[in-house]
């Protein structure tokens, strides 16, 4: 199924200061596009608005011709959400973690063996979050991408602390989605290592 | 409602339970530090005031309820800020139960946490307190429908504080004055057993209060944490 995400006029304000301004761009299946900018330039706040946590000032996004504002429940389920912050608990093992999430949003339980087994975690899955490097705990985040079969991905700094390894297996999940109709928006201060995007966002 | 949605809200409500559950196991102090406080504050009354029986059982009730509302009025900044701070509030609200489902299983995590531990040392406070056998289960009825309402409405004062640092006086200035009442019903039931007069009225008006709360805390929190979370 064909899917399409369309962004009109997004503005957001940080008090009296425009934080982005007037942003518009479509997005359809098999499309990555890009967001960089400097740090503090509104790109996890962009992500965030679009994934519909925030509500924007002025604005407005449709997922397949229907305004999220009116439909958040049937847009929350096609998408995937990867904050910058990981979302896992620090006393939980990963394997916890990842149970709880799927219990949560319905995943299927069969789905984390795979997940741990395609981002290498199962040897480190019952060790407490907290004590997981920087580049571990980013791919036992990045599992939730296996554990849910959404068309939309909106990805924050996704292969920050990666190591190569980590880092192809990472381009691999992301050029398997886009190859099966997925869309993504992907926030990076690497816009270089993601040569197969449809455009990039500058935001300043 | 079909079967398969009622499991599926089910399995949600359980998640959230077991895994608030699970972590206040693996960070007893979280657990420990209030119910100490109310028990060290508690037990250190009898040794500052004249402790003959009269004095003990007359002061014992309110004492025993201020100090049950003070110790948890500690532990209720933790209740949604660290799922702020660590981005799992973010996933929270995205996944595709409902939000107010979610809150009311973190605070029925939070009661077992919290509220259950006070009962279950509360015999032993009482014995101190030189309370009679059948004073201490009025006292126990009375910790069992005032701290499942605290947590209620306590749930509402933590939300609303998600986006502040360093909330812990701004929640007690809020929900403090709605604790009120539990903390006159549940004082002056035990108090009036004592007495010799009836206290089911005080009872009926405790149950009453928390069902209340149970009414429109899970609501009030949930919109206050998808307001709080931008």
């Amino acid at each position: 199924m064909s899917n399409q995400l369309a962004i009109n006029n997004l503005t957001l304000f940080r008090g009296a200061k425009y934080l982005f301004k007037d942003i518009s761009f479509v997005l359809s299946s098999g499309d990555l596009i890009l967001i960089t900018g400097p740090n503090g330039s509104g790109k996890t706040t962009m992500l965030r608005t679009i994934a519909g946590l925030l509500e924007p000032e002025i604005g407005d996004i449709s997922w397949d011709q229907k305004s999220i504002s009116n439909n958040r429940q049937t847009y929350h389920k096609n998408i995937s959400f990867i904050s910058h912050i990981h979302g896992l608990k620090d006393s939980l093992s990963i394997i916890e973690n990842l149970r709880f999430e799927a219990n949560l949003h319905n995943y299927c339980l069969d789905k984390i063996d795979e997940a741990l087994d395609k981002l290498s975690l199962q040897p480190i899955k019952d060790i407490p979050f907290k004590h997981l490097s920087a580049g571990q705990k980013r791919r036992a985040s990045l599992t939730r991408l296996i554990l849910k079969d959404s068309a939309l991905w909106l990805l924050d700094e996704p292969t920050s602390n990666l190591d190569t390894n980590a880092h192809n297996i990472f381009k691999e999940l992301l050029n398997e989605h886009i190859y099966n109709n997925g869309l993504c928006v992907l926030a990076t201060h690497h816009p270089d290592a993601f040569d197969e995007c449809k455009s990039i966002i500058e935001l300043t | 409602m079909n079967k398969s949605n009622n499991t599926s809200l089910l399995s949600g409500f359980n998640a959230m339970f077991r895994r608030d559950c699970l972590q206040y196991i693996k960070n007893p102090s979280q657990l420990l530090n209030p119910l100490i406080f109310f028990v060290m504050i508690t037990a250190a009354f009898p040794f500052a005031v004249d402790s003959s029986k009269l004095q003990l059982t007359q002061i014992g009730p309110g004492i025993i309820w201020i100090m049950a509302i003070l110790s948890y009025l500690l532990t209720l900044q933790h209740l949604y800020l660290d799922d702020a701070d660590d981005g799992c509030l973010d996933y929270i609200i995205l996944s595709p139960q409902p939000l107010p489902l979610l809150v009311l299983a973190k605070i029925c995590a939070h009661w077992i946490s919290s509220g259950l531990p006070l009962i279950i040392i509360s015999p032993i406070i009482g014995i101190i307190y030189q309370m009679q056998v059948d004073t201490i289960l009025v006292m126990i009825a009375t910790l069992f429908f005032g701290t499942f309402a605290l947590s209620l409405i306590g749930s509402i004062g933590a939300s609303l504080t998600i986006s502040i640092n360093n909330s812990n006086i701004l929640v007690s200035l809020l929900v403090l004055p709605i604790m009120i009442p539990i903390l006159i019903f549940g004082a002056r039931t035990i108090g009036l057993y004592q007495a010799g007069t009836t206290t089911i009225s005080g009872l009926y008006f405790m149950s009453a209060y928390c069902m209340f709360a149970l009414s429109f805390s899970p609501f009030a929190s949930a919109a206050a944490l998808k307001i709080g979370s931008e």
